[in-house]
This record gives C-alpha cells, structure tokens and sequence, in this order.
C-alpha cells in the first residue's frame, strides 16, 4: 500500500516537472518576445527603443541559453513567485488567490447538486433498465452531453433575466446571482454522471451478492443505496472528481457569460488583454489543480476499496 | 458490422438523416441557401424570421438561414480534420505504446499525461491566441490539443486485443509485427474505432464553436455556428432569434453523431473505455 502511493506520488511528480517544462516552452514559443513584453510593462508604448529592450532582456536574463532561463524561471516559481500582472501590475498569485473562491463556490455547489439529482435517477435507471423510466433518462441524457453549455446559458438567460426577469445574469452579488450558472453546470454534468452511475450500476446488479440480497428479503431502496451503492462508489467518485474538474474548466465559458469573477472570467481577460504573466501561471494553477486532484482520489481509492490492485 | 446496424434499425432513426442532409447540404450549400452568406443589407437588419429571411438577418442585414447552412460545410470540415489529424497521430502513439509495452509505453504514456493535465479549453485558448483565428489554425490546435484522449483509448483497446490466443499464436509462427497489426489487430479494434470517430467529430464540432464562441477560434465573415452565436449574444435582447438558430444547429449536430456514436457502440464491449476516454483527463 505504502508502495503503491510512493509510486502514485512520483508519477505526480513527473507529470508536474513536465506540466511545468511544457507551460515555460508554450509560452516561450506563443507569446512573442518576453523582453518587449516586459519593456512595454514597464515603460509603456513611447518609450521602449531597441536599445531599451536590449538592456531590459540582459538585466532579466533573457539573453541567456534558453536552458538557463527555464532553470532561472523555475527558481523563482519554486519561491512561489510569479510575477506580476501586466495589466494590472499586482502580484499574478495574490489576484487567482482572490479569484478563485468563487469559481470554488460554483464548482463545489454545482458538483453537490449534480450528486444528489443523478446517483439516485442513475441507480433507479439501472434498476428499471430499459423501461419508461430509463428511456426517458437516456434520452434527456443524451441531450444534455450534446447541448454546449453556452448555448444553454444564452438561453437561460433570454427566458429566466430578459423575458421573466426572474434571476440576475451577470455578476456575483448575493444568493440570487448562482441560480443561473449553477443550473447551467449541473445540467451540463448530469448528463455524462447519469450515464456513468447507470451502467456502472447495471453491471453491479447482476452479481451474485445482490441476488443474494434478494433473497434474503432486503427492500428494494436498501440493497439498491446501501449494497449496491457501496461498490459503485469507486467509479463514482472517479467521476465526481473529473466533474470538479470540469466544472472548474467549464467555468471560463460559463463565467465568461455570466461575468463571474473567478478563475474563469480572470483567463479569459488574460487571453484577451495578452497579459503573459497572468496566462502562465493560470495555465500552471490549473495543471497543478489537476494533479492534486487526481491524486488525491488515488488516496482515495485506497479508503474506500482495499480490494484495489497495487500493482 | 452491417448486421449491427441493421439490427439497430439504425434506417428509422431521425438522427441518421440529420446527418446525411448535413452531408448533402455540405456538398454544395449553394443549392439550399436562399441567399447569398455574406451579402449585407443595411435596411434590413434584425428582421424577425419571415418568408424571404427563414431565420430572420442578423446585425448586417446577412440572411441567418443561408449562413447556417453555409456554416455545415465549416462545421463538418473542420470536425472531419481534426478527427483525420488528431486519431492518426494520437493513435499511432497509443498503438505503439500498447503494442510494444515496455519504456516505449512508460514514455508514451506520461507524455500524454502531461498534456492532458492542462485542461484542454485552456492549451487550446493559449495556442488559439498565439496563432490567431482562421480555420487552419483551428484544426492545427484543436488536434493538438485532442490527441491524447485517442492515444489513452487505442492503448487500451490494443492492451484488450494484445492478448488474445490468436494474435499470440501469429507471434509465435514468426509473422512480423506490422502484418500482425494490419492483418489480426486492426480489424479487431476496427469497429471501436469507428465508434471513437463518430463521437469524436461531435466533440470537435463542440470545441470549434466554444472556441469561435469565445472569438478566438473561426471569426466573422466566415459563417460559423460558434462565432454566429458569439454575435447573437450581443443582441441577445433585441433579436435573440440569431442566437437561438445557430445554437440549435450546434446541438443537433453534436445530438446526431453522439446518439450515433452511442448506437454503434453497442456490442463492441468497450463501453468503459469509451467513457473513460471521453472524461478528459485521469
């Protein structure tokens, strides 16, 4: 077991070191010229000459091998530093910081719903497979993986702010500015979590401890939440994790729309007003969220399953 | 492969003839567009849908109907090549990792790790910005950024077939290994491919007009659904029909090739790596 983390947490480390490598050579190669960039930071439009840039890229150590600026690059980050924002000019750390609570907040209140709406319709699908019940959830399943979230959101927003004026659309003030981006997450996760629930519960039902089950006399509600479910709960939880991920993901589109400040809205802005700094390191925040995440439903597996193949 | 399709009864599905009128339309969208996509007519902006505008204009004057159906041919195309670009690539590198095993695999593997640790909506915003819009760059990024999901799955589906006493016993008899793969392998993992590409398409047409979407990915004039909608947004309140079509026609395409994809994956027995696969990242 302890074997099998260590080498779970190596892998995570080796994927960071190249999560990391790969960030500093997209940016180097997209963004253009970090020494300009920087000059413009500092000096703004009229002032920067060549020679500006010139001893601007010496003094920042740009003019160095490209092996030795990705070892000074990685000095600093390891310090946590990141610099600042070009736009902005605060620390790029100190504002995903600020931000990202409230992509937080949607992902975890979002996720939640999506659990407590499609286990209990996925469980009750398997169980009447192929009858009314399932087809129904089927085929609004399917509609729901199809529907781009943006395009729900626009509409969301057309019947529920425009017509009926019901619900704020942009901005986060107060309980009644979730209502819409959350209904958008959870419909768009549903879809893919009713589906996995379904069919990982479906193969479950026809082992032989449930017949069993049966035959004990067990009600129908407890062998399907307590039995059933304690053993779908790996794959479950797997894709509990992936939608945390999404929702987190999903959130630039979703946030954009809505004009959510969190972590989102802040790399859209970032992609637009070209501000290198910020894009870098919420290209690393995101990768590295990904990793403590997958890694922790690996640590997961092991309290939940102790049947799980180490090797 | 027929019988299955046949016994899907697959010929009364409507999904199926949304798809070939798409192909039909895509062939030469000149015949079912009343009106010319990029003509603009200043008096006769944000018509509501009538009989000369079947979807009405949009903030030009353009005839929404026409570019909808102009828009297919992008669609299609794009999705198609990125398909073309990002299986062929992605699968040739799982192939090789399943096939052979070994550090060849140990490599293969934890590079597609780490690519697919960046969400891809980010790698593909960042690449988007770099290279700028047009629909070359798109389908550059998007395969790019798409791969490693058609690695991780053909992997699998070659680690599933590796086994199997008939592609042993061709090992042991000495058939080298690229006729083992064309002639024992390929037609076993044949139909979960087709299964992959048909669902594939879907998303790729989902990401080009999140992308576009977002401005970043095919732009005005050319006629995408994605960009189309982008601009509707706008005018949201005043004439939310050119929002309303565009977005409908993205997600009765992704429906079609999803329900599609869903009905051939029938007995091809790897539904877990399907889904999988189409989770993203992990």
């Amino acid at each position: 077991m302890g074997q099998y983390l260590i080498r779970r947490l190596i892998n995570t480390i080796i994927v960071l070191l190249g999560v990391v490598t790969l960030t500093f050579f997209l940016m180097r190669f997209t963004e253009g010229d970090p020494a300009t960039i920087i000059a413009l930071d500092k000096y703004g439009g009229q002032l920067i000459s060549p020679e500006v840039i010139e001893r601007l890229s010496f003094e920042e150590g740009l003019n160095l091998p490209i092996h030795a600026q990705f070892f000074n690059w990685l000095k600093l980050i390891s310090r946590g530093d990141f610099g600042n924002s070009l736009i902005s000019g605060v620390p790029v750390w100190d504002e995903i910081m600020l931000r990202f609570p409230y992509t937080l907040k949607l992902a975890i209140i979002s996720v939640l719903i999506t659990c407590l709406f499609a286990i209990p319709v996925g469980i009750y699908s398997a169980y009447y497979q192929d009858r009314w019940l399932d087809r129904i959830t089927r085929l609004l399943a399917s509609f729901k993986v199809s529907i781009p979230n943006f395009y729900l959101a626009i509409i969301c927003i057309l019947i529920f702010s425009v017509k009926l004026k019901l619900f704020p659309s942009f901005g986060c003030d107060g309980p009644s500015y979730f209502i819409l981006p959350v209904f958008v997450l959870v419909v768009s996760q549903t879809g893919f979590t009713i589906r996995i629930v379904r069919s990982t519960v479906l193969e479950i039902l026809e082992s032989e401890y449930v017949q069993y089950a049966y035959v004990r006399g067990l009600s129908t509600n407890r062998i399907l939440f307590v039995h059933v479910l304690k053993n779908a709960l790996v794959p479950i939880i797997t894709y509990i994790s992936l939608q945390f991920l999404m929702a987190v993901e999903g959130a630039i589109i979703v946030e954009t729309i809505f004009a959510w400040p969190g972590t989102g809205k802040l790399f859209q802005e970032a992609i637009f007003g070209r501000d290198f700094t910020m894009i870098q390191a919420l290209v690393l925040f995101f990768a590295v969220l990904v990793c403590i995440v997958n890694f922790m439903v690996d640590i997961l597996y092991l309290a939940i399953n102790r049947r799980i193949n180490f090797l | 492969m027929i019988k299955e399709i046949q016994s899907k009864r697959l010929i009364y599905k409507p999904y199926i003839y949304f798809l070939l009128f798409i192909t039909i339309v895509s062939v030469s969208p000149s015949i079912f567009s009343p009106n010319s996509p990029y003509a603009t007519n200043v008096s006769r902006r944000f018509e509501p849908p009538s009989t000369t505008y079947f979807f009405g204009t949009d903030e030009l004057g353009r005839c929404v109907f026409s570019r909808i159906i102009y828009g297919m041919r992008i669609s299609l195309v794009t999705g198609l090549s990125i398909l073309l670009l990002s299986l062929s690539c992605g699968g040739l590198l799982g192939a090789l990792a399943g096939y052979f095993g070994g550090w060849l695999d140990e490599v293969i593997m934890r590079l597609t790790d780490i690519f697919m640790t960046i969400p891809s909506i980010v790698f593909a915003l960042v690449l988007a910005r770099a290279l700028g819009p047009g629909i070359g760059n798109v389908i550059i990024i998007l395969s790019v950024t798409m791969w490693t999901g058609y690695a991780r799955m053909i992997r699998a589906l070659i680690l599933d077939i590796k086994n199997e006493h008939y592609v042993e016993t061709a090992k042991i008899i000495g058939l080298n290994n690229i006729y083992i793969f064309v002639k024992h392998i390929l037609p076993g993992v044949f139909p979960s491919i087709l299964v992959m590409a048909t669902l594939g398409v879907g998303r790729n047409i989902l990401m080009t007009s999140s992308l576009s979407f977002l401005g970043l990915g095919i732009v005005e004039p050319t006629p995408e659904w994605g960009a189309m909608l982008n601009k509707g947004t706008t005018y949201i309140r005043t004439a939310p029909h050119i929002a309303l079509f565009s977005g409908l026609f993205i997600s009765l395409t992704v429906l079609s090739f999803n329900l599609l994809g869903d009905a051939l994956i029938g007995n091809t027995g790897h539904r877990n790596i399907f889904m999988r696969g189409l989770g993203g990242s992990k």
